[in-house]
Parts: structure tokens; C-alpha cells; sequence
């Protein structure tokens, strides 16, 4: 039972990465815009994230270094702190912007007004993030995360075309003209982009040390990693394809969360519409408090300060002022009036152009045998972690022309 | 000599004024392209707002998320009608402009619908 609930450290990192505020509505206009055709991005995103979530538990179990120690060690103090400082710009504006997903989402089942909401979803977060111990807040998210199946319900029932579905693993180029293909490109980029979220690696490692995972648990590491990541996949592929089902044949290109949550109930009736506004909340939630405590931990592991959830918080004062902050920050930007998607559109183009400053030295370590004795990548590890590390690094370079030529994917 | 020069002056602060003036301005101009854009989008609310009010006719949504839906579609809408009239369209994209606003103002109706207004 330990073991099947130590799964769900997979399953919130992934559903708070994949399946938060912006890959939602990102991946519903992909589908809208380009039918099935973008589903091998999912999967080219999914099987790099279960590569590098693996080596970074890896690494965190052997050399007992979360992420961002790493990362200083790899990249020396100047780059290292120049990722730190965007990698958490990230998770404040990631985290800002699923506040406000939230707040819309309490708002379709209360009717009560949104800044209140807000306020409302930030005190909440800050009480569940202080009073529970990791392992519970990973397990309370991760499996009301759950709820979002009623998506995946609902793309079956639908009953989708399963060869055009399966094609749609195949990478293709539309041919229609030059804006389409920049359009086609940006959201490719942004779907690769969304599934490798820092944040996740960063929480993930982490959570590996608060949960004190030993050379015994090497396969539960790698277990959590795909069962979680795999898991995210679908419920993703699942968006898109009801997008396609919903959207497409009626020329919407939705533009506002609570269009999109509709498609989790079209088949159905109010009652799985209130399970696609849970499972949704829950998410955006997971994703708020991953983004929230990853701030905490790459701040304190830069800086060699003691971290920790399952600490007490006198014990460790910086990093509880630290989550506590970031969830304050955010809250006051929410309050500004930014709306979440722009907030979302932002953080998923810069987050790939800083990606391959995280990603590169979790590869560097985990290849390095002085570090990772027995535990040291195998040359099937080192050849597919370089092949996305190419990929992250060409995605890096293309996200903001992109994202500037497209005026952010606008049709 | 003096006098042609303070004219010269008064005519350039005069040019500098309207052209301050003009960027200042409320309206855009928006070519073609940028019509076409904005078509794109209004017959995506139209048809986001036939759709939902559908999906309520139906008693697929409950009362909240009804009413907080046709809110946020509506402030889309009332959104891209401002973009609209604040716009100037170039020569060509009249067209696309007018069906545009005729798109919006059936997403209307269509909330409206959706509200039980007549």
C-alpha cells in the first residue's frame, strides 16, 4: 500500500506539469486548430520527461543532491544563479497564473465573486501547505487530480476516429502556407515546452529526499516516473481529443478556461461537469503548490540552506518564509488584474528558453561515474537523455521568434 | 528671415502636434491580415456562445456554471467589440470588419438565449 501511494509523487508532478492552467487551454487550441496532428508531440514530450525525471530521482537518491544543487555544481555560481533567478521569475508567474485558474474555477460552482475567490484559494493553500506533511499533500492532489479521467470518459464517448488518432503519432508538416506552418510549430514547441515544466524536475527531486528514497527504491523511481508521466499523457491526449471532437468541426478556437471544461461534460450532464470543475481545480491547485514549493527548495539548495517540508518551520526558517512568499507574491499579482492565460502564455515560452540550463547538468551527472558509482546512466540513458537534450535546446532557440511571429498562436 | 523662420517653426511644432496627436489616438488601423484575424475570432465566439447555449438547453450545465460562463464569454465578446470600434480598417478589409461585428452581435444574441432573455 506505501509503495502504490508513493505513486502519487508521480502523479501530482505530472498532472501539476501536464495537465495544469495553460496546458489545458494550450492543448485544446491545438486541437481546435490542427485536428490530431500535434499528438506526437505529446509523445516525444512524455517520453523526455519520464528520461529525466528518472535521472533526476536517480541522481537525488545516489548523490543525495536535489536539482538545483546540481545545477550550481554543473554550471558554477554565476549561470547558476542566473537559472535560479529565472527558473523561480517561472514559478511565481506559473504560480500567479494558477491562482487565478482557481478562482475561475470556484467561481463556475459558486457564483461568488473571483478577487474574493482569489484571496480566498491563496489563504486556503497556505493553511493545507502548512499544516500537512508532504507525503499528504502529494497524495490529496495527486489522486483528486484523478477526477480529470472524466475528460478521457468523455473523448471515448464521443467515439473519436482511432486510425486518424493513431496517424497523429506521427510527426507531419501542414502544407497550407508559411503562417500555417508557424502557427503549427509554435504550438508543437509549446506542447513540448509545457510537458517538461522545470518546476516538475525541481519538485519531483525534492520530493525524492522528503521522502527519503534509498538505492532500494531505484525501481519505484522509475515506476513513479513513467506510471505519473504516462498517466499525464493521456489525460492530455484526452484534451486534445475532444478538442478535435468538440471544436474543429465548429471553427472555435477557445479562448477562456470555462469553454474548455465544458467538453469534460458534452456527452454527459451537470454532474460530470462538476467532476471536470473538481478535477480540473485540482490540478491547477497541485500545479499552484508545486510551483509554490519549488520556488522554496531552489532557493535554499542554491544556497545551501536548510530545506525541507517535513521539517519544522523554526527548523527551517528561509524555506518556509520562502513557499509562504511565493504564494503571497503570486496572490498580488493575480490581484493586479493579469489575466491567468496571458500569465500562462508567458511562462510556457520563457520556461523553454531556459529549460536546457536545468535539463543539462541533471544529464551531466547522472552520465558521470565518479558521482553515480553503479548507478551511473547506461549508454541507452546518456544516447536518448542527448537526443532531448538536442531537441530541448532547438525548442529553446525557436520558443520566443515563435511565439513573437505568431503573436502568441493567434489564428 | 525671422518671420520665415518662425513659421517654418510654427509649422513643424504644428506637424509634430498631429502627429502626437494621431498616435495618441483611439483608433487602429488594421490591414487585411489583421481583419481576417479578427473574423476568425468573432465567428469563434459566435459559434462558442451556439454551443454553450445549447449545452445549457440541454440541462447539461448547472445554474452557476451557467451563469459565470455566459459572464466570462460575454466580457470576450464585449472585448473584441471595443478592439472593433476602436479599429480604422485599411481599404480591403471593410468587409471582414462588417462580418465580424455581425458575428459578435449573434454571439450576443446567443447569450442571451442562453440567460432565458428574449
Amino acid at each position: 500500500m506505501k509503495k502504490l501511494l508513493g505513486i502519487t509523487l508521480g502523479i501530482m508532478t505530472a498532472l501539476g506539469g501536464f495537465v495544469d492552467l495553460g496546458q489545458i487551454v494550450f492543448t485544446m487550441q491545438a486541437g481546435a486548430l490542427f485536428g490530431y496532428s500535434l499528438l506526437w508531440a505529446i509523445a516525444l514530450g512524455t517520453a523526455a520527461i519520464i528520461v529525466y525525471m528518472e535521472m533526476c530521482g536517480r541522481v537525488a537518491i545516489v548523490a543525495k543532491e536535489p536539482v538545483f544543487s546540481v545545477v550550481r555544481t554543473s554550471l558554477g555560481f554565476r549561470w547558476g544563479l542566473a537559472t535560479m533567478i529565472g527558473s523561480n521569475l517561472l514559478n511565481l508567474i506559473t504560480c500567479a497564473a494558477e491562482l487565478g485558474g482557481i478562482a475561475i474555477v470556484l467561481r463556475l460552482l459558486t457564483g461568488w465573486p473571483e478577487k474574493l475567490l482569489l484571496i480566498g484559494s491563496a489563504v486556503s493553500l497556505l493553511l493545507i501547505v502548512s499544516l500537512l506533511r508532504f507525503q499528504w499533500i502529494e497524495r490529496i492532489f495527486g489522486l483528486a487530480g484523478l477526477l480529470m479521467i472524466v475528460f478521457a470518459v468523455s473523448a471515448v464517448s464521443l467515439r473519436p476516429d482511432w486510425t486518424q488518432l493513431a496517424h497523429g503519432f506521427l510527426p507531419s508538416l501542414p502544407h497550407r502556407d508559411t503562417k500555417e506552418a508557424l502557427l503549427y510549430a509554435y504550438f508543437a514547441v509549446g506542447i513540448f515546452s509545457a510537458l517538461l515544466m522545470e518546476y516538475e524536475v525541481h519538485f519531483y527531486s525534492s520530493g525524492a529526499i522528503e521522502e527519503d528514497w534509498t538505492p532500494n527504491d531505484m525501481g519505484e523511481n522509475f515506476l513513479v516516473a513513467a506510471l505519473g508521466s504516462v498517466l499525464g499523457a493521456v489525460l492530455t491526449t484526452a484534451l486534445l481529443v475532444v478538442a478535435v471532437l468538440i471544436f474543429l468541426p465548429r471553427g472555435i478556437f477557445p479562448r477562456i478556461l470555462s469553454t474548455t471544461i465544458m467538453t469534460g461534460a458534452f456527452p454527459f450532464g451537470p454532474k460530470a461537469l462538476v467532476l471536470a470543475l473538481l478535477g480540473t481545480m485540482a490540478c491547477v491547485a497541485g500545479a499552484a503548490v508545486e510551483t509554490a514549493l519549488s520556488g522554496a527548495y531552489n532557493l535554499c539548495q542554491f544556497f545551501n540552506l536548510p530545506w525541507g517540508k517535513n521539517r519544522r518551520a523554526k527548523s527551517v526558517p528561509i524555506f518556509t518564509a520562502s513557499w509562504m512568499g511565493m504564494f503571497v507574491l503570486a496572490l498580488l499579482i493575480g490581484i493586479s488584474g493579469v489575466k491567468p492565460l496571458q500569465l500562462v502564455n508567458i511562462s510556457i515560452v520563457f520556461g523553454m528558453a531556459i529549460m536546457p540550463l536545468t535539463y543539462y547538468p541533471i544529464l551531466r551527472v547522472a552520465a558521470d561515474k565518479n558521482i553515480m558509482g553503479k548507478h551511473v546512466n547506461s549508454k541507452a540513458d546518456t544516447i536518448l537523455g542527448t537526443i532531448f537534450m538536442v531537441l530541448i535546446s532547438v525548442a529553446a532557440i525557436a520558443a520566443i521568434p515563435l511565439m513573437i511571429v505568431t503573436h502568441s498562436g493567434q489564428p | 528671415v525671422g518671420l520665415k523662420t518662425r513659421n517654418t517653426q510654427a509649422k513643424a511644432c504644428a506637424t509634430t502636434f498631429l502627429l502626437l496627436l494621431a498616435g495618441c489616438s483611439r483608433t487602429k488601423a488594421i490591414d487585411r491580415e489583421q481583419a481576417q484575424s479578427e473574423l476568425r475570432q468573432a465567428s469563434s465566439l459566435a459559434a462558442e456562445s451556439e454551443l454553450f447555449t445549447d449545452f445549457v438547453r440541454q440541462g447539461k450545465a448547472t445554474r452557476r456554471y451557467a451563469e459565470g460562463h455566459a459572464a466570462m464569454l460575454g466580457d470576450e465578446i464585449a472585448q473584441s467589440a471595443k478592439e472593433l470600434d476602436e479599429a480604422s480598417p485599411e481599404p480591403g478589409a471593410q468587409d471582414s470588419v462588417r462580418e465580424s461585428r455581425s458575428f459578435l452581435a449573434a454571439a450576443r444574441a446567443n447569450l442571451d438565449k442562453a440567460n432565458g432573455r428574449p
